[in-house]
């Protein structure tokens, strides 16, 4: 640790730190511009210069290591001149059009001036009058404004890895621009916008009715995806303006286009602002107290007539812990059944289900920091940048930077693929197959970790056993790709000192998820990367707090915490004040079936949309056609809302308290941001009208009370302060190594392996195409789908069908066209795209009124259809 | 010779011009004018400014430089740069168009300062330099130009961005820019800029000498240097692990087909360079392996040969045909390629054949014909066997290549004979220090006379012992034997491997090809043509056993001449060939440094892996593995960026 002193001030750096960190340490200030704290230094600007005793010359402090014994003046005459000579450098053709400049009151050119004292220029040269660049989408920029400091460069190619922009020309022509020179299209996330100092990059949509200053900031968590970026929600008079970060937050202050231009669906005009209930066959606006006293009347009604089996509830991603909490707790202690369920028994809980047999782990087990120190990374079925971008940035600066290894095994191209050593196209399906062939030539060459198996996990011979009878012919047969690449992926996974395996919805939801994540905790533990400082198993759910709705226990197996009723009945009774179901209570499938026969009488859904969202979607359709009351609290009048007896108005993440649970287990507080529309009310604020309404109130006055309920209850939330989810977060774990399976002494255990084939019936020549489920590059969820400025990147959904599949068809790009399966078919536009393989198409299933899910028999993603133009209108 | 009327050169100012002395510029202080151009009426750059002609008008000079400096080598990374060269240059424009004021040249004083001092690199600081020197020393011709405008002499200017690596590096690749490409973890531009002058980064990653890293301004400061070649590995392996395209694109195809005979360094940069100008080409390879000394001669664990076809494969996919087995001379004949409509034709055919021993070797056993010989069966992938024993002799890198493979061959002793010291010893440095880590014997100062056998099979070799005597030719000291020294060195396995020339023996009169008398084509070194029209040659072939980055060197120059044969059927040479020689007298002055920045960062933070010692002799497995991405950056950043402009006035 080299110790220094500046301005005769003694700093203790740390090893490697820059003068200018030194000096911030030591509280001494050192203007800068081109300096931003997310990326590597420019030394552009020149405005950090300092003197450094022993070297004759000005050095800049942004990327001068400290050394020992240095001893470094900041602030010197010379210096002082200096720094005045270059910004009135910049200053000499700067525009002074503060007023109407979008930086006003932000601009950091400003700032410096102020702070330097400069009260003028000595030259002055003619001001440019150059075009702004307005033909790009969301982001313009002023050229004239532009002081080229590199900053949008650094942080699109360093941060984002996107590399749109680029430093075009040199001397005083110097100037942004795109590679191609056309029009700017990249991930859309605005780091180059808040990344400059000046008003040349701007946001197009943002017009004048908020100035700066004007502005709340509250800081909140996105709710859009797992990750859970920490933003500042900037409004004036409970409208958003616009979104902003702090950089002291665990996503470093950076968002993607979803936490940035995505959050515009809380305003949008189709939200649902009182309650309305079905009368003569149409759902009609009625007053709080009459929607409470009808859900109550009917709920108690249904329970007495045909006991609390016959009701069930489904919740929904969309809940923070303490909704999600509050639910649960309602079915619970209410109603008195376990059939609470969600979207998540088709991702999350399977993974958990496959994780219970082989790791023990609930969710991911390593952070997302841990990515950047991982030597080798298999991301299979996910393009992060599509689902979780802030994960896959994070892909991007490991590959780019720390020499990670990226094996990309998708059956569609990915935006991390050009990141990638390895890119297998593996057939649609064929994920587990994949896995089982890098786990036979690991054992094959001999590089299993021999140790870590014998010392920690059991089973290990059985699953060897099956594994051997699996053919390495069949599995090049179903994957499709060559014995070289699978070898290749084999021997750069298996070597590296410590690797990760990442993995979405194409593999959590095929059919064969269960084994394929089985096999994924196979090869993770085969390869001794579990427990391990990096490396693991990343489960990635795109829902965003999927994590935090299972850990409070939204699901019937597990009371909160994922706690058996065997062992923790005696504590929720306690605190619940109340026994608790001993009925199994019904999974999301099971209560479709019940619905259909006639079992379920009531369904009560906060915040999903099966007919959206779930796989399957039309087996909903008709249950939830059949049943005899259905409840529907959510934002918007959504499909499924559309079906139901009663509607009741619920409030936006940006109008709410509470926390949510992100993929790496970080419990993160929201801070509510401005007041619901309308009559709308959180979640659980509507719960407890309803059970107080049923006469068995659960005793929630504030967010508070749950949150202090919930660190009663769950063991890994133990101790856990409200305030201290705020900022950083906390991450809480859910699980550890000693509390793993225990067979035999051993924390983990292999699970057994199997294969299939794919199925080559008749209904592959009639149904010609496979069909991925996919996602869309500028949606999560469907809520994204109401926001405006994500609309004006992505205004539909689509059908992406490789051009030569098209032209075969008699498509064309934008062309509408017919997707048909057994099960039901769509009309949309055709999107052509490299991306895709011939064979292959995938419709985002962002669009409510797309339906995709529809088009599914099973609880899949993957399905044959056939495509064909469709004539007309849609 | 060339005289100075004034010059100012690092801190050095000497100003003849009242004084009417004569004086030679090689003078204390000043760098050997030897090498400039005769009509060189003055020359500015970052180490100073030289002028040779009295009437020359420093302002009219001046301000060309800056419009050169706004135009084309201010890299636009620095706002001081960007906005006090435009400055300068709006300035100086106004006083040429006869609108200057008065506080003109104060102003220009004040910007040239703060320039020199806040610039980021020694591109911009040297602009404000120039202007400094000029109001100092020729105040005369900016009073004048602020009274009657720029007089426009009639003068023709050259300019070309330089800097110490770039100067060393035959190919004069951009180092500094790529450098600074990796510090920005821009693998790919880096790329770019080093394809536009050698297209084969990833073999040069791993051979080349590295000649830029000894001219390294940091090196000359006693510091450890960029190491630049392995920088440029760090950018080649990540295209080539990550698979990668590069973003190549040919011009549209001419008719005008070149043959390329000889698919070694020099070939492959012709056929590389000449297909991006949109010529077709066909490269005949005598072998059944391409690459050329690349290909056959460095061994793989220096060189893995899947970068070498790689590389080749992209040039193929420029469009170029390789013809592997086809060998000019046996298979084909120089006529016979003209007539078959090819326009013009490249010989890179090289330096393969082995120099003897001298020494008395008729049939015995254990006796290789030559080192070159005996790694080239070697890569042809023909048996070759060596025994317990085994003696090299010679000091250059062949040398130490059979060595390190005879131990990676089996041999369990393994020593090189070579009658010099280690300073005069040709081969790189590091491959010396690998080779003795490996567990090499040097034998420096001990000469070879005699072959022992038993049987007809090599028993030993008996040496001398050398001491160095006075300079020869070469200016190396010569080894005089020490006499009674005579001493046997036991061995069943000799390779000697004392040098290589080019087999020229393909070559007949009606090929009306001229060979200098050391065996090499004789060319026009301006335009590498030889004493046939429409025949051209470079590499080893031309110049004698050389590296990878001459040969690439050569065969880029030839290419442009190639080019400029078939679109105006001449050659002449290049205004690039003329600032270049220029810029190789500047830089030879390493004592003037062009730039004053310090280095912001130790080196060596991270070092480079490579494999372990015991480990390396058992395969043929690449011995280095370069620096990791993290580490290349780390190391990429002490780049001082020792850049300027170096920009010549040329009487008309």
């Amino acid at each position: 640790m080299p110790v220094l002193t500046i301005d005769d001030v003694e700093v203790h750096a740390p090893e490697g730190a820059t003068i200018l960190e030194a000096a911030k340490q030591a509280d001494i200030w050192i203007p800068t511009l081109c300096w931003y704290p997310k990326i590597s230094p420019s030394d552009s600007c020149r405005m950090c210069v300092v003197e450094i005793e022993g070297i004759e010359r000005p050095m800049t402090s942004c990327n001068t290591v400290a050394l020992q014994g240095m001893r470094v003046r900041t602030d010197t005459r010379k210096i002082q001149a200096l720094r005045e000579d270059v910004m009135k450098m910049v200053l000499m053709d700067h525009p002074l059009d503060c007023p109407v400049c979008p930086a006003c009151g932000e601009c950091e050119i400003q700032d410096l001036v102020h702070r330097l004292g400069i009260s003028g220029i000595t030259v002055e040269i003619p001001k440019r009058a150059m075009p702004v660049v307005n033909d790009w989408p969301l982001i313009a920029y002023n050229e004239s404004l532009c002081i080229a400091c590199g900053r949008c460069v650094k942080v699109c190619h360093e941060v984002i890895g996107a590399s749109a922009l680029e430093a075009k020309q040199v001397g005083y022509a110097t100037k942004i621009g795109t590679k191609d020179g056309g029009v700017l299209n990249c991930d859309f996330c605005g780091e180059c916008v808040e990344a400059c100092p000046s008003g040349a990059l701007s946001y197009k949509h943002i017009k004048s009715w908020a100035r700066s200053w004007e502005l709340r900031k509250v800081s909140t968590i996105c709710p859009l995806c797992s990750v859970g970026c920490r933003m500042d929600v900037n409004v004036k008079n409970d409208r958003i303006f616009r979104v902003t970060t702090d950089l002291e937050t665990p996503n470093r202050g950076t968002l993607c286009v979803g936490g940035r231009f995505g959050t515009g669906f809380v305003h949008h005009q189709d939200r649902l602002t009182t309650p309305l209930v079905r009368k003569h066959g149409e759902l009609q606006p009625v007053s709080w107290e009459e929607a409470i006293r009808f859900v109550a009347d009917n709920l108690r009604r249904i329970i007495e007539e045909s006991g609390p089996e016959c009701v069930a509830g489904l919740g929904s991603p969309r809940l923070t812990n303490e909704d999600a909490y509050a639910f649960q707790k309602f079915f619970r202690s209410v109603i008195g059944s376990n059939s609470v369920d969600s979207v998540a028994r088709f991702s999350f809980l399977r993974v958990q289900r496959a994780f219970e047999l082989t790791c023990g782990a609930k969710g991911s087990t390593s952070t997302l920091e841990d990515i950047l120190q991982t030597n080798a990374v298999l991301l299979i079925g996910i393009d992060p940048i599509e689902e979780t971008p802030a994960l896959g940035w994070k892909i991007k600066t490991a590959t780019r930077r720390y020499d990670s290894n990226l094996i990309v095994a998708n059956a569609r191209q990915t935006n991390v693929d050009r990141f990638a050593k390895l890119r297998l196209r593996i057939r649609p399906y064929s994920e587990s197959d994949l896995v089982l062939g890098m786990m036979k030539i690991i054992l094959d060459r001999e590089l299993w970790d021999e140790k870590f198996v014998k010392e920690k996990t059991t089973h290990f011979l059985p699953m060897k056993n099956l594994l051997d009878k699996i053919s390495l012919r069949g599995i090049l047969r179903r994957t499709g790709v060559s014995l070289e690449q699978i070898e290749e992926a084999a021997v750069l996974f298996a070597k590296a000192p410590s690797a990760a395996v990442i993995f979405g919805g194409d593999v959590i939801l095929q059919e064969q998820g269960l084994q394929c994540v089985m096999n994924l905790a196979n090869l993770a533990l085969l390869t001794g990367n579990m427990g391990r400082e990096h490396g693991g198993l990343y489960p990635i759910f795109e829902e965003g707090n999927i994590q935090g709705l299972c850990d409070m226990g939204v699901l019937p197996e597990y009371l909160p915490g994922y706690q058996d009723a065997a062992t923790a009945r005696a504590l929720f009774s306690r605190v619940w004040k109340t026994d608790l179901p001993y009925s199994k209570g019904r999974t999301a499938p099971e209560m479709a079936g019940a619905l259909e026969k006639g079992d379920l009488r009531a369904l009560y859904i906060v915040g999903a949309d099966p007919l959206t969202s779930f796989p399957n979607a039309g087996r909903y359709a008709s249950g939830l056609g059949a049943a005899e009351l259905l409840i529907v609290q959510d934002l918007f009048l959504s499909p499924t809302a559309q079906l139901a007896h009663c509607v009741l108005p619920a409030a936006a993440f940006a109008e709410k308290d509470g926390t949510m649970t992100n993929i790496e287990h970080r419990v993160q507080k929201l801070n509510q941001v401005m007041s619901a529309p309308g009559e709308a009310l959180p979640d659980w604020r509507i719960l407890e009208e309803v059970a107080t309404a049923m006469g068995r109130p659960m005793g929630y006055f504030g967010v508070r009370d749950i949150f202090r309920e919930m660190t009663r209850t769950v063991p890994f939330l133990t101790g856990l302060k409200y305030q201290d989810t705020d900022g950083m977060g906390a991450i809480r774990q859910p699980f550890a190594e000693s509390e793993g399976r225990l067979r035999g002494g051993k924390p983990y255990a292999f699970a057994p392996v199997t294969t299939r084939e794919a199925p080559t019936d008749e209904i592959t020549e009639a149904y010609p195409f496979e069909m991925m489920a996919g996602r869309s590059m500028f949606h999560f969820g469907s809520a994204s789908t109401r926001s405006p400025y994500l609309l004006s990147l992505c205004p539909e959904g689509y059908v992406e069908i490789n051009p030569e599949d098209a032209s075969a068809l008699g498509l064309s790009d934008g062309a509408p066209v017919r997707v048909s399966s057994p099960a039901g078919s769509l009309v949309s536009t055709c999107r052509l795209s490299t991306k895709i393989r011939r064979g292959l198409i995938s419709v985002p299933t962002n669009f409510p009124d797309l339906g995709v899910y529809r088009l599914f028999e099973e609880n899949t993603t993957v399905c044959r259809v056939k495509v064909a133009p469709a004539d007309g209108a849609k | 010779m060339t005289e100075i009327v004034f010059g100012r050169w690092g801190n050095v100012v000497r100003d003849l011009r009242e004084t009417g002395e004569k004086v030679t510029v090689d003078d204390e202080g000043f760098p050997s004018t030897q090498g400039f151009p005769e009509d060189l009426a003055a020359l500015m750059c970052g180490k100073g400014v030289l002028i040779f002609r009295k009437d020359l008008d420093y302002f009219s000079m001046a301000r060309r430089y800056l419009e050169e400096i706004q135009a084309k080598y201010c890299c636009g990374r620095c706002m001081p740069g960007i906005r006090g060269t435009k400055i300068l240059q709006l300035v100086l424009d106004r006083i040429a168009r006869g609108e200057g004021r008065e506080s003109d040249l104060e102003l220009l004083a004040d910007v040239a300062e703060t320039l020199d001092l806040t610039a980021r690199c020694s591109v911009c600081q040297s602009a404000g330099e120039l202007i400094k020197d000029g109001l100092t020393h020729f105040r005369q011709s900016f009073d004048a130009a602020l009274a009657s405008g720029d007089p426009n002499p009639d003068l023709r200017y050259l300019g070309k961005i330089s800097a110490p690596c770039m100067n060393a590096c035959p190919s004069h690749i951009n180092i500094p820019a790529y450098v600074e490409a990796l510090q920005d973890t821009r693998y790919e531009e880096c790329l770019e800029i080093i394809r536009e002058e050698m297209p084969l980064p990833g073999v040069t990653g791993r051979v080349c000498p590295a000649p830029c890293q000894k001219a390294c301004t940091l090196a000359n400061a006693g510091k450890q240097p960029i190491p630049i070649r392995l920088l440029k590995r760090v950018a080649a392996d990540y295209e080539m692990d990550h698979k990668v395209a590069p973003p190549l694109h040919p011009r549209e195809m001419t008719e005008k087909p070149v043959a390329v005979v000889g698919a070694g360094p020099a070939g492959l940069t012709v056929a590389h360079y000449l297909a991006l100008l949109g010529h077709p080409v066909t490269v005949f390879e005598a072998l059944h392996v391409s690459g050329g000394m690349v290909g056959v001669g460095i061994p793989p664990y220096r060189h893995p040969r899947a970068v070498l076809k790689r590389e080749i494969d992209i040039i193929r996919g420029l469009g170029v045909e390789v013809k592997e087995g086809a060998s000019l001379g046996q298979d084909f004949t120089l006529d016979e390629l003209f007539s078959q409509g090819f326009q013009a034709v490249f010989l890179g055919v090289g330096s393969h054949k082995s120099m003897g021993l001298g020494l008395d070797d008729k049939g015995i056993e254990g006796v290789f014909r030559g080192g070159i010989d005996f790694l080239r069966d070697l890569n042809l992938g023909m048996e070759v066997k060596v025994g317990e024993r085994a003696i090299v002799v010679g000091g250059g890198n062949t040398a130490v290549d059979c060595a390190r493979t005879c131990l990676r061959m089996g041999a369990s002793e393994v020593q090189v004979v070579y009658r010099r010291t280690e300073k005069e010893m040709p081969a790189d440095p590091i491959e010396v220090e690998d080779a003795e880590e490996e567990g090499v014997i040097f034998n420096y100062l001990t000469q070879p006379i005699e072959l022992i056998a038993d049987e007809g099979r090599l028993t030993g070799l008996k040496c001398i012992r050398m001491r160095l005597g006075e300079p020869d030719g070469s200016g190396r000291r010569r080894p005089v034997p020490v006499e009674g020294s005579d001493f046997v060195i036991a061995a069943d396995t000799l390779i000697p491997a004392i040098g290589q020339k080019s087999d020229l023996s393909f070559l007949g009169p009606s090929d009306r090809i001229e060979v200098t008398r050391w065996e090499t084509i004789k060319v026009d070194p301006d335009t590498m043509m030889t004493s046939r029209p429409g025949v051209f040659a470079a590499g080893d072939a031309v110049s004698g056993p050389l590296t990878v980055v001459h040969g690439v060197a050569g065969g880029k120059l030839a290419a442009a001449m190639i080019h400029q044969y078939l679109t105006t059927g001449k050659c002449s040479v290049s205004d690039e060939k003329r600032i270049d020689d220029i810029i190789a007298v500047v830089e030879k002055d390493t004592k003037v440094r062009v730039t004053p920045k310090t280095e912001s960062r130790e080196a060596g933070k991270i070092p480079p892996r490579k494999l372990d010692q015991r480990e390396r002799i058992t395969s043929f497995d690449e011995v280095e593995s370069g620096f990791t991405q993290e580490g290349s950056f780390v190391e990429a950043s002490r780049c001082l960026r020792c850049y300027h402009l170096v920009f010549g006035a040329l009487s008309q």
